[in-house]
């Protein structure tokens, strides 16, 4: 699709290009170390690493709004059964416990530590929720400018702060710990779970934000000046 | 502002569009406010270095588990928790937990430290090195909560009132403490200052 061809130079010293810009994303600055970078489209689906410090600077996978449309609606149906339903069952002093992520969290702000039970339920499952929602959310057209833009920061967040792949580790853990002390079946979460954990590496991968910023550039201009953050 | 002159060609930092850079001027794209360099991003990040630093001790200090069986309590703190999987015979297990709940962190505050000082001292840098410790900082950083996550499912786990009870002790705050702020202080820092040729970053924080 697109190759990067090589460096200009960095940001500061190349203002004698034209004021008309070039075509759509044949030149931009690496975010990490503000290399001026040419791009070359090619019909290739590599991505983009800057050239001097290697930070991906586009995918190359060609997605569109349907193909992450139907991750997300996947990602909302597998979240539910994989935070409520059981991920162990332990046998424990003559009794069966159910264990579930949502009753971790619960039971810790019961415990009154509302900031990691706050954190838990943030990294583990609200930051899932706010990605598929912000993302299905993103797939319609009836956002005003200011809406939309708030629209991506938070899929932006909400993609850094997604931590299924550490919790799917920490059950591990968990489940180590406990096998020696008690009497562990394995729960039905544990399926929902396992394709989570898959499902989003496939959203960080292919996920590709330029497309929703680039519509943008088709809504009313924004007025100058009237900058929020 | 030695090297740093308007018209600049620069990168919305929000939403990556290339535009020309004047003071106090707005991406017209996406209308966020446009810096050249993050403004006061090293201050930033030393001030969540230095809380995490000091939240470092009560951590690793205080308990971090309670298990309670008949009456009876027994508080583990992260490093006593690891040494008795050692003697459980889980070397595999308490590996992990020493490295994510304890290296990981001392890692991440060590390292981004040193990063910032080499920016503040200036001198040469070994550029592509350090972006290498940055990028590798930001792989490991969510690594870190691990521990939390295992501590919501032992609660959950073990949880027969008197008879058998885990809670969590007070260093589970502190812990989640250092892992948002070490997380907040590698976010703040802006990786263009290490690449400014000369290392007179002051000018450079507008």
């Amino acid at each position: 699709m697109q190759v990067v061809l090589g460096k200009v130079g960095t940001a500061q010293y190349s203002c004698a290009m034209n004021e008309t810009p070039a075509t759509e994303r044949s030149v931009m600055t690496c975010p990490s170390c503000d290399l001026v970078v040419i791009i070359e489209t090619l019909n290739t689906r590599a991505d983009g690493y800057c050239p001097r410090c290697a930070e991906h600077l586009f995918s190359g996978s060609q997605t569109s709004r349907r193909h992450h449309l139907a991750l997300a609606i996947t990602g909302l149906l597998l979240l539910w059964p994989s935070v409520v339903e059981n991920l162990f069952q332990l046998y424990l002093a003559g009794k069966m416990i159910d264990v579930t992520m949502l009753k971790g969290i619960l039971l810790l702000w019961r415990q009154d530590y509302w900031f990691v039970s706050g954190l838990v339920a943030w990294c583990g499952l609200l930051a899932p929720l706010g990605l598929f929602t912000g993302i299905i959310l993103l797939s319609v057209d009836i956002w005003p400018r200011r809406m939309l833009v708030s629209l991506l920061v938070l899929v932006n967040h909400c993609r850094e702060w997604s931590m299924v792949e550490v919790f799917v580790i920490s059950l591990m853990v968990a489940i180590f710990k406990l096998i020696d002390v008690a009497d562990l079946t394995l729960g039905p979460a544990l399926v929902p779970l396992a394709a989570l954990m898959m499902l989003i590496t496939l959203i960080h991968r292919l996920y590709d934000p330029e497309i929703y910023w680039r519509r943008l550039d088709l809504l009313p201009v924004h007025v100058e000046g009237r900058g929020d953050e | 502002m030695s090297k740093l002159q308007p018209p600049a060609l620069l990168g919305c930092h929000r939403c990556h569009k290339l535009v020309r850079w004047r003071e106090q001027s707005a991406c017209p794209r996406c209308g966020a406010h446009l810096h050249l360099r993050t403004p006061r991003s090293l201050s930033w990040t030393w001030a969540w270095l230095i809380s995490a630093s000091a939240l470092m001790l009560p951590a690793n200090l205080l308990p971090i588990t309670r298990l309670q069986t008949f009456g009876m309590v027994d508080e583990d703190t992260i490093f006593s928790g690891v040494m008795s999987l050692y003697r459980n015979d889980m070397p595999g297990i308490a590996t992990i937990v020493l490295v994510a709940s304890v290296i990981v962190p001392l890692f991440k505050i060590l390292g981004l430290s040193w990063i910032c000082l080499r920016l503040k001292v200036g001198g040469s840098l070994n550029q592509a090195g350090a972006m290498r410790l940055y990028r590798f900082i930001e792989f490991i950083g969510r690594w870190s909560i691990l521990d939390l996550f295992v501590i919501a499912l032992m609660m959950s786990a073990i949880d027969r009132g008197l008879l058998l009870n885990v809670t969590p002790g007070p260093a589970a705050t502190a812990f989640g403490g250092v892992v948002v702020l070490t997380l907040f202080a590698a976010k703040s820092l802006d990786t263009r200052l290490l690449w400014d040729q000369d290392n007179d970053n002051e000018s450079k924080e507008p």
